[in-house]
């Protein structure tokens, strides 16, 4: 079938759902009883997965230390890369505040891209996220709703507006 | 009676051994069994045309091939096994940006991290129960993404949202439907 919007000639192509043919009959339902175990999985994984992720923060602090010799803007992409990842696994396995200390590096390392050289602010604030990753394994930060939480996250904030005002000043 | 998941396949592509364990394992215990797994876009690629998955599901950030570019390998590519291959893409980027970016690459459905059993079913279940129809034109090439972004009304467009970093996956969610 061919359709035009204006000017812009599309077709419109309704593929064999051949998905549905090999389901059986809907309603769409699933013994809730299934899903619980498939949950009770990622609970299972969630102690290797912080075995991974306090390795992965050891690579950060190997990468950021090596700020002091210069090669830090060298190393973002990869420093976002396990930041990202430890973002999107955090809260998988129970950990959301490392999602959101990931998150917030992720989005100022994007930022930093677009600035000629890295500050020594830059740095420290690349360090601070990465102390607070740590910080959440230390002292098995569980939640994201707490006053220690907020609290880390609030510092977070304040110091990237604090670095970032200082690029524009 | 409700849907049974023995008999389709399901092809899992992540760089991350230890994700893609978790997203094969929840596959498995909802009763998926034909799982194949892949560490990257190209390996995928090239496995699809032996296995001739039903689904894929597919990270975003990975080398040498990353989600987005095997996307548009599956929609595009000249000797792509299945062009209406449904995909989801399983990401921890929610920005608004890269919502569109997976949307306009040809994804069928977006899962944000973190992942739950119950929300991948809720996936499998979209895909099953609400096809998309594909569109096809010189610029584009995939299932129908209803309404460009310039048009859309929804949440993203709201002042409040303008600069925010993330959308929830509720807004994901509307961002993909709309």
């Amino acid at each position: 079938m061919s359709e035009g919007r204006g000017k812009t000639e599309y077709q419109v192509i309704k593929p064999i759902n051949s998905l549905k043919a090999k389901i059986g009959n809907g309603p769409g339902f699933i013994d809730p009883k299934i899903i619980q175990k498939a949950e009770k999985i990622i609970e299972d994984m969630s102690d290797e997965f912080v075995d991974i992720a306090v390795k992965e923060i050891e690579k950060l602090e190997t990468l950021v230390l090596e700020a002091d010799s210069g090669v830090l803007q060298g190393n973002l992409q990869k420093i976002f890369l396990i930041s990202h990842e430890l973002k999107g696994q955090g809260g998988t396995f129970g950990y959301p505040l490392l999602t959101l200390i990931g998150n917030s590096l992720c989005r100022f390392i994007e930022k930093l891209e677009n600035n000629k050289e890295l500050l020594e602010g830059d740095k420290a604030v690349i360090r601070a996220h990465v102390d607070s990753m740590k910080g959440v394994f230390v002292n098995n930060i569980g939640g994201q709703g707490g006053r220690i939480e907020k609290e880390i996250l609030q510092g977070l904030t304040i110091a990237i507006q604090k670095q970032t005002n200082k690029w524009t000043n | 009676m409700g849907y049974t998941f023995d008999k389709i396949s399901v092809m899992v592509v992540d760089d991350n051994p230890h994700m893609r364990k978790l997203t094969t394992a929840l596959l498995h215990a909802l009763g998926v069994k034909d799982v194949r797994e892949a560490a990257d876009g190209a390996d995928a690629f090239k496995e699809m045309k032996v296995s001739a998955p039903d689904l894929v599901i597919c990270d975003w950030v990975m080398q040498p091939i990353d989600g987005i570019d095997f996307v548009r390998l599956i929609r595009t590519a000249p000797d792509s096994s299945n062009p209406y291959l449904p995909i989801i893409m399983l990401t921890g980027h929610t920005e608004l940006a890269r919502v569109q970016e997976a949307r306009d690459a040809g994804v069928t459905e977006f899962l944000a991290k973190p992942i739950s059993a119950k929300n991948i079913y809720q996936r499998l279940l979209n895909v099953i129960e609400n096809p998309r129809p594909f569109v096809k034109s010189k610029a584009y090439f995939g299932p129908d993404r209803r309404r460009k972004t310039e048009d859309y009304t929804g949440p993203e467009k709201r002042e409040e949202n303008k600069n925010k970093e993330g959308l929830s996956p509720e807004e994901v969610d509307k961002l993909m439907e709309e």
